[in-house]
């Protein structure tokens, strides 16, 4: 028996309901690769979004967007009336899409951010490669130990991450600015 | 170490720009793909998860090995000692590649599905790690889903009804998204630029070439930045930004370029009995002048114009 739904990793064509078991050793019938399939109640599940329901009576409250709609609930941030419609789920929380939008934005919710710069690695990166061409250290060096300030409590991965990067960005950069030091008044006493 | 709700799944996969990893979230499998400055994450929440398929790929050791031997036999077969030393180095290199990736075990390709999506893994990529990885996955999906037998799934799913059907010509509140300032930016550097180039051209070459490149370099950054920011934009907006862009490509070849190179040249070639070419004064024509500066002003007031209209008309 053979359902469109799961497919092969490697050919891309649907795996046979015998395979689904998780088992060891078993081999797509079209590629031959050996595959390893889980499939989890989720498949067999349908999910429908709920519709909003059209508003009956005029004493009854409407979605702030749709006036059509009757409110189901209210955003938890800025208080507006939602049909079901605008209504986001996010973090036990419930959202209208322009509270949403404003959450994303502003980074608010963790679950939301789909991505963040790692300043450390940035600081880090400015130490390291601009010394291979030497001059741009004049500039980069000191930039590097402003980044590491700015950005020294800016949020870093939502993963476990040390502050290893900065300290050693921040030990180059010194370094950079020292062996400056160094050159410029080594050049002040060549021509004196 | 920042308090972090996440448990490791995977070691990092890495590839040239950067490495795909793992995590176990509270709710959710957390995917991080990272180009080492920057990590972009995906989450797939226990309860949205359908299936995890791994399907075992080729062994890419051939190549490495192929490589190690054509420079083993190279090294012994050249003559120069340095020839010798490079290829033996190059081969032991891809010796080295070619055991670890033996030892790493076979690779594989890991789809994770969903209603909505069939997403790959990168970083579930042998197939030691994608063992791991459903033996730990597993049982946590199915403490938020049940399990049930494959028949059973298979018969239920025939049973349900694959595409909803639900018309509804309601749409969600539209999100207005503010348009940015880079254009503006762009503008009035060029505006600013105007003056400078006058400037330059107007004094010595040592102000010249320090001005001149710095120049030509702005524009050409926030330039592009402000091609990439413009999907927001008009059209018209847009058409004057790839103009702008268009002549700031030109201009240090044919524009302000036509005015400072070939008096460069000249006074480099046959500089004046007694003078530092270095301080004398450009030569530019009027024309070439003219030119340079005018059209970094004719933009800079047709964009500022197009701009202040666009945000006019959007209402901001």
């Amino acid at each position: 028996m053979t359902l469109e739904g799961i497919l092969c990793s490697a050919c891309l064509r649907p795996l046979p309901v015998e395979l689904w078991s998780g088992a060891e050793g078993q081999r797509c019938p079209f590629c031959q690769a050996p595959v390893l399939v889980k499939v989890f109640p989720a498949f067999a599940q349908f999910k429908s979004g709920s519709l909003p329901q059209p508003l009956m009576a005029d004493v009854e409250a409407s979605c702030f967007y749709h006036a059509q709609n009757r409110a189901a609930t209210p955003c938890d941030e800025c208080g507006r009336f939602l049909c079901s419609l605008c209504t986001l789920e996010i973090s036990g929380k419930s959202l209208c899409p322009v509270c949403f939008e404003t959450n994303r934005r502003g980074r608010k919710i963790q679950d939301l951010e789909s991505s963040r710069t790692m300043h450390d690695s940035v600081a880090l990166a400015l130490a390291i490669f601009p010394a291979f061409i030497f001059w741009p250290i004049l500039v980069t060096a000191p930039l590097t130990l402003f980044w590491i300030f700015r950005h020294w409590n800016s949020p870093r991965s939502i993963l476990p991450r040390t502050r290893v990067r900065y300290y050693f960005a921040g030990l180059i950069a010194l370094s950079q600015i020292v062996l400056i030091a160094v050159v410029i008044v080594a050049i002040f006493m060549v021509r004196r | 170490m920042n308090g972090s709700s996440y448990l490791r799944l995977s070691p990092k996969s890495r590839t040239w720009t950067g490495f795909s990893q793992a995590w176990l979230g509270s709710d959710h499998l957390l995917i991080v793909n990272s180009n080492r400055l920057v990590e972009h994450y995906q989450r797939f929440a226990f309860a949205d998860i359908q299936a995890i398929v791994v399907a075992e790929g080729g062994r890419r050791a051939v190549w490495p090995s192929a490589v190690a031997l054509v420079c083993f036999a190279l090294s012994t077969w050249v003559q120069i000692t340095f020839g010798k030393g490079f290829f033996a180095v190059i081969g032991l290199a891809a010796l080295v590649f070619a055991i670890v990736d033996i030892a790493r075990g076979p690779r594989c390709r890991c789809i994770l599905q969903t209603a909505v999506s069939g997403e790959r893994l990168y970083a579930i990529s042998r197939m030691r790690t994608a063992r791991s990885f459903l033996t730990t996955i597993s049982p946590v999906i199915e403490a938020v889903q049940g399990s049930a037998p494959a028949e059973d799934l298979a018969a239920q799913r025939a049973m349900t009804p694959q595409i909803a059907t639900a018309e509804s010509t309601a749409r969600p509140p539209a999100i207005e998204r503010p348009l940015g300032y880079t254009p503006e930016i762009l503008f009035g550097l060029l505006m600013l630029d105007s003056v400078l180039v006058f400037v330059a051209l107007q004094s010595t070459f040592s102000v010249a070439f320090g001005l001149l490149p710095t120049m030509y370099f702005a524009e050409f950054l926030i330039g592009i930045l402000a091609l990439v920011q413009s999907r927001t934009r008009s059209a018209t907006s847009v058409a004057v930004l790839i103009a702008a862009f268009l002549c700031i490509l030109i201009d240090p070849f044919a524009l302000s370029g036509a005015a400072a190179w070939p008096s460069v040249v000249a006074v480099f070639r046959q500089p004046a009995a007694g003078t530092d070419p270095w301080n004398t004064r450009m030569a530019a024509s009027g024309t070439a002048m003219l030119l340079a500066v005018g059209w970094r002003a004719t933009m800079a007031i047709t964009g500022l114009a197009v701009c202040h209209f666009e945000r006019t008309a959007k209402g901001e």
